[in-house]
């Protein structure tokens, strides 16, 4: 028996019928009144308490006030913008696997891995990388710029040495390999030729073209190699039934052969690089939080014993990429103090006293002070707190500021120490917090956040990779801007984390593409806030706090900033209008923009 | 720390914890900290326990901190954790001990045990499959749709006797089961066997984080050949007393189904299906009592139904479902205590466009004089908002939802939050079944719960995730173990709250919120279950203090 088309059709749609000839579908014959009308009163009626619902607690949301502010060219821009994204789910992202070949599914807000190699054959993607995005405020110095990048830079510098922990002569070995880059002024014995040879005598220094050329399939398997010892491979960035803590012991010896950035020559390439791309992908102004390190000049092979070396070369790099063409309309940089919140108490203290002296000597370049590094594992803010306090008090007494920018709440964690680090944060009148991931768990703190005006730095890319979210969908970024948190999207450590640029197009692409409530205006409120939130001078807290609210109406440094990036914002929203606008004529302006 | 250490610490001034300063931060700190717990959704519960359950309650958390530490390091809080906690864990001992109180959100084609009904429909005689087309191709089999149906007819020797598996098979020919599992071409019945395993249920491999609406259809998916076993009485009555069996054992006292009536029900030996289900409803409703009746089943109280419709119907098909509903009411009121709409949130229209048909339903019932209420799904879709499914939860909100299934983002909405508590709407929260999260721990429940918001665990699709057993222990304990701020208050608060949100009768909006706000003060059934549950939580309680007691001892 065949079936007719039109069950046969229900039947494949999952819609049950029943198929057999036997069974008459049972035809309900009642006495029943009416039909089902959308112009029923008191359907109409629910429309409308609806959308009244939905427009009241569009009022709470924190980019409420930005969206508001919207000038009709960018109103236009962000209905063009929310129909291509659309268009692009439907039509770009939503691949359906097939059996046998299950790997083919593709749909919008898959895990970032996976969508990174599509992402930039989207129009989506070439708006968001011209976009301005005002300020970078929270990425590690040694993972901001890619590996390739610097390997570039390695090559070509002269001198440099390359030495392992061990041959890597064969796939085991390759894996547990530690490698070590250095500058050495004397030539080099010739012995070991490769780091590859069976008889590599551990940790001897080989020029660095000599182990790229010798290597087992030559400079492309040799950059392969290195950067496998630098950046978390999609593989297991993907799996995350291996838990954070897995993941977090690989993430942090991927910093190891960063140590490279000691030698001056490499240490102000990166920056101009650093500074070029950031200007590059629409970022006015950076923070970078690293702990100060050592300076070995030009040609040497011993570090300058004078800690000044290492702010002397960031404060002449940044004055000279700003004398640049490019470095035009970059507004400059500072350094956020971190020391590693695993090391002893002791050390911790004797750090807070380095800071505070280079505080005193670089006022302009120091921004801030936190503690970084597994926040599960290491000391708490209250197990720390005689030492904040005592930090506190020092500040105080010398006479400067050095505010606190803490990493808290960056767990799965529910009540645990870390989830319990927001408290602490708060309490020490910190005036960001990184990542949050947790806050949103909590109501008192929420509230206390949006009271004191702390900002939230959102990682997004970086609590996927490093497994607290299972991809961007899983986020709780959306709970927090509707509670009205401010927040601020950043990329933490994008060289090694996977986003493989310097800037914040990966994240910022990220979080537009899977939220339907952001929106242009959306990423445009949060970038926004990331300059609202920067610390571009030397603030007593009353300061900080007046000019956040003021934003482009102050006299301040920020004021002035703020007025720059919107004249930016209103010319790339003319950008996107003179582009797509006759592409997207009928794209209709969202009431709740 | 080191007396060298404690001397320079003192000779630069750095604060000692003894020191009336931080004694002071310390203190505020814990008043912010005391501040929002105010607000947790046990917060009364808490307050109000006895000394001898808030001496069970250290005891919990004490055996809940000593596992969850030896589990670091080891694979812990993956959801489809096949190595089972269960022989091992005391934790996992004392929530199956635990009063459960009822189970509010589960589908009955998903609750069955797989194994079980596949063993029912070769052993069923007369039972039969047929499909709209020949399941010759591997992808045939693997994804083609097929169902079973019952059929008195029997085919003479000399007839051609169909062959599903082959090309030259006819769609919607009957083939007897036993016949089409001997000569199912992968192996005959053992290989048939598993493969209606795996098109009934979904195991998806660690390390890739299925897209959320492939695992979010499995159940629909599942759902036609599940139903058509279940839509004939014999198979029907013997699940049900398996499912019954497997919920009292667990300490569940009472269950409401959602259960999609997609396929006609046909009486054990019949010739024709019947007309409307109220048939099957008399059915359902004579497996409970009789079940109440055995020696196991001497504390149950009983088992409703959740009248769903699929998402995806169209129309005309829509309204007569609602009609058929109505109709069953009718006839047999006991069972239907209320109505959901089904199916993967993200596909099909949202509530928003079905606005016109939920009137209607509701015109039918006041016409009729039936109380059926809403329980919808909502908010169990991922991403945020616009103009999608998202906003399924203000729908159902002002449609008067009584509780709410899934939502797992309702904690983006802060408005609805509010008004989840004031309009006293409980969730319907999924752990372990629900793709939502890969861990346990990035689930969003804790954000509703430190909001005060109510909240009842439920188990959802036990049978499609391939869990086989009708309890709430694993959803319990995956709660417990993996939320530090829970302890035992979190669980048994939820517990209370499964029985003070069950439709245990038909009650007017007034009722029914009157009979939530009263609680154990009140006089209805409810009042009496939840009286009935305090005592059992206070002997539990002591249960713990006498198995447990060492853990504490120590102190």
């Amino acid at each position: 028996m065949l079936l007719p088309p039109i069950m046969n059709l229900l039947f494949l749609l999952g819609v049950v019928v029943w198929c057999v000839s036997s069974v008459v579908s049972a035809e309900v014959d009642l006495d029943f009144v009416g039909e089902p009308s959308i112009n029923d009163r008191v359907v109409q009626h629910h429309l409308r308490s609806r959308s009244e619902m939905i427009t009241q607690e569009m009022g709470q949301r924190q980019d409420h006030a930005f969206r508001q502010s919207l000038s009709p060219v960018a109103r236009r821009a962000d209905a063009i913008v929310k129909a291509i994204r659309q268009e692009e789910i439907d039509n770009f992202w939503r691949v359906p696997g097939v059996v046998g070949d299950e790997e083919r599914e593709r749909f919008a807000g898959e895990m970032f891995p996976k969508a990174r190699p599509h992402i930039e054959n989207t129009t989506l993607w070439s708006i968001v990388k011209r976009m301005p995005k005002g300020a970078l405020l929270h990425a590690h110095l040694q993972a901001m710029l890619p590996v390739d990048v610097l390997l570039d830079t390695v090559f070509h510098t002269e001198g440099m040495v390359i030495s392992a922990s061990q041959d890597v002569s064969t796939p085991l070995k390759r894996e547990n390999a530690t490698i070590t880059f250095a500058h050495v002024n004397h030539t080099m014995n010739e012995i070991h030729r490769s780091i590859h040879d069976t008889n590599y005598v551990p940790n001897t220094q080989i020029p660095i073209n000599q182990a790229a050329d010798t290597f087992p399939g030559g400079r492309p398997a040799f950059r392969e190699f290195v950067k496998s010892k630098m950046t978390i491979a999609p593989e297991d960035s993907v799996r995350h039934d291996l838990g954070v803590d897995e993941i977090w012991r690989k993430f942090q010896q991927y910093f190891g052969p960063t140590d490279v950035l000691n030698y001056e020559p490499i240490v102000r390439t990166f920056y101009r690089k650093l500074f070029g791309r950031l200007v590059d992908d629409g970022i006015n102004w950076v923070e970078i939080r690293t702990a100060p390190g050592e300076i070995v000049h030009n040609g040497d092979e011993a570090a300058d014993p004078n800690p000044d070396a290492w702010w002397n070369v960031l404060h002449e790099e940044i004055d000279t990429f700003k004398q640049t063409p490019k470095g035009k309309g970059f507004w400059g940089a500072r350094v956020i103090f971190t020391d590693t919140r695993s090391s002893n108490r002791t050390l911790i203290a004797e750090n807070m006293k380095l800071a505070l002296g280079q505080k005193q000597k670089f006022p302009y370049l120091v921004s801030g002070y936190d503690l970084v590094g597994q926040e599960d594992l290491g000391h708490s803010l209250l197990e720390l707190a005689p030492e904040l306090v005592w930090f506190k008090r020092q500040t105080e007494i010398l006479n400067v500021t050095i505010p606190f920018f803490f990493h808290a709440g960056e767990t799965l964690g529910d009540g645990n120490s870390t989830d319990l680090n927001l408290f602490d944060a708060l309490l020490f009148q910190t005036r960001r917090i990184g990542h949050g991931f947790s806050l949103y768990k909590h109501p008192k703190l929420t509230i206390e956040v949006i009271q004191k005006s702390v900002l939230v730095e959102v990682c997004p890319i970086s609590n996927e990779v490093l497994r607290l979210a299972t991809d961007i969908l899983h986020h709780p970024l959306p709970a927090m801007v509707a509670h009205g948190v401010p927040t601020a999207i950043s990329n933490d450590d994008p060289s090694i984390l996977g986003q493989n640029i310097a800037g914040l197009s990966y994240d910022f692409y990220q979080t537009i593409q899977g939220f339907d409530n952001t929106g242009l205006a959306g990423l445009g409120a949060l970038a926004h806030n990331s300059i609202r939130w920067a610390n571009f001078q030397d603030q007593p807290h009353s300061d900080w706090i007046r000019d956040i609210h003021l934003a482009e109406r102050g006299d301040s440094i920020k004021a002035r900033h703020l007025r720059s990036w919107n004249t930016q914002w209103e010319s790339f929203c003319q950008w996107i209008v003179d582009t797509y606008g006759a592409k997207y004529p009928a794209a209709e302006v969202n009431s709740h923009v | 720390m080191e007396q060298k250490d404690l001397e320079w610490e003192l000779e630069e001034g750095i604060p000692q914890l003894e020191d009336p300063f931080i004694q002071q931060y310390l203190k505020g700190r814990d008043s912010l900290i005391s501040e929002e717990q105010k607000q947790r959704h046990d917060a009364n519960f808490r307050k109000a326990l006895t000394p001898m359950a808030a001496r069970a309650c250290k005891i919990v958390s004490r055996i809940r901190d000593q596992e969850y530490r030896q589990m670091v390091g080891k694979h812990r809080d993956r959801l489809d954790d096949s190595s089972s906690p269960a022989e091992t864990s005391r934790l996992w001992k004392a929530v199956q001990k635990l009063p459960k109180g009822s189970l509010l959100h589960v589908y009955l084609h998903a609750a069955v045990d797989i194994d079980f009904i596949i063993n029912e429909a070769l052993a069923t005689p007369g039972l039969h499959i047929c499909a709209s087309q020949p399941l010759a191709q591997k992808e045939d089999y693997k994804s083609s749709p097929f169902q079973f149906s019952y059929s008195t007819r029997r085919t003479s020797e000399s007839e051609a006797q169909p062959n599903i598996w082959t090309g030259t098979y006819n769609p919607g020919d009957l083939v007897p089961v036993s016949r089409a599992a001997s000569l199912f071409p992968d192996g005959g019945e053992t290989g048939f066997r598993c493969w209606l395993q795996q098109r009934c249920t979904n195991t998806h491999e660690p390390g890739h984080s299925a897209r959320n609406d492939e695992t979010a259809t499995l159940p629909e998916v599942s759902l036609p050949i599940l139903n058509s076993l279940l839509s004939y009485e014999p198979i029907l009555r013997s699940c049900l007393r398996r499912i019954y069996k497997q919920l009292a054992a667990d300490n569940i006292r009472y269950v409401e189904f959602r259960t999609v009536f997609s396929a006609p029900f046909t009486l054990e030996g019949a010739n024709t299906p019947e007309d409307g289900y109220t048939a099957w409803c008399r059915v359902f409703q004579e497996e409970v009592e009789q079940f109440k009746r055995t020696d196991e089943g001497q504390i149950f109280h009983g088992a409703r139904v959740i009248w769903t419709t699929p998402r995806s119907l169209p129309t005309k098909r829509f309204v007569q479902n609602m009609q058929e509903c109505v109709l069953a009411k009718l006839d047999v009121p006991g069972v239907i205590c209320g109505y959901d709409i089904a199916g993967p949130a993200d596909q099909g229209k949202p509530l928003v466009e079905l606005t016109p048909l939920l009137f209607y339903f509701r015109k039918l019932c006041a016409e009729e004089g039936v109380v059926i209420p809403f329980l919808f799904h909502a908010g169990a879709n991922l991403g945020d908002g616009g103009d999608g499914v998202d906003h399924d939860l203000f729908d159902a909100m002002l449609l008067g939802t009584r509780r709410m299934g899934q939502g797992s983002s309702l904690h983006q909405h802060p408005l609805l939050v509010d008004l989840v508590k004031e309009k006293k709407i409980l969730i319907e929260s999924c752990l372990r079944s629900h793709p939502i999260a890969d861990s346990v721990q990035s689930h969003p429940l804790p954000a509703l719960l430190s909001r005060g918001v109510p909240v009842a665990l439920c188990s959802d699709t036990p049978g499609v995730y391939g869990q086989n057993a009708n309890t709430l222990t694993p959803e319990y304990w995956t709660a417990l173990h993996g939320f530090e701020c829970l302890g035992l208050t979190g669980i048994a608060m939820m517990m209370e709250n499964s029985i003070r949100w069950s439709c245990y009768d038909d009650q007017s909006p007034s009722e029914w919120l009157s009979g939530i706000r009263e609680g154990v003060t009140g006089n209805g059934v409810k009042a009496s279950r939840l009286r009935e549950w305090y005592e059992e939580f206070e002997k539990f309680c002591e249960w713990i203090l006498d198995e447990f007691d060492e853990v504490v001892s120590d102190d």
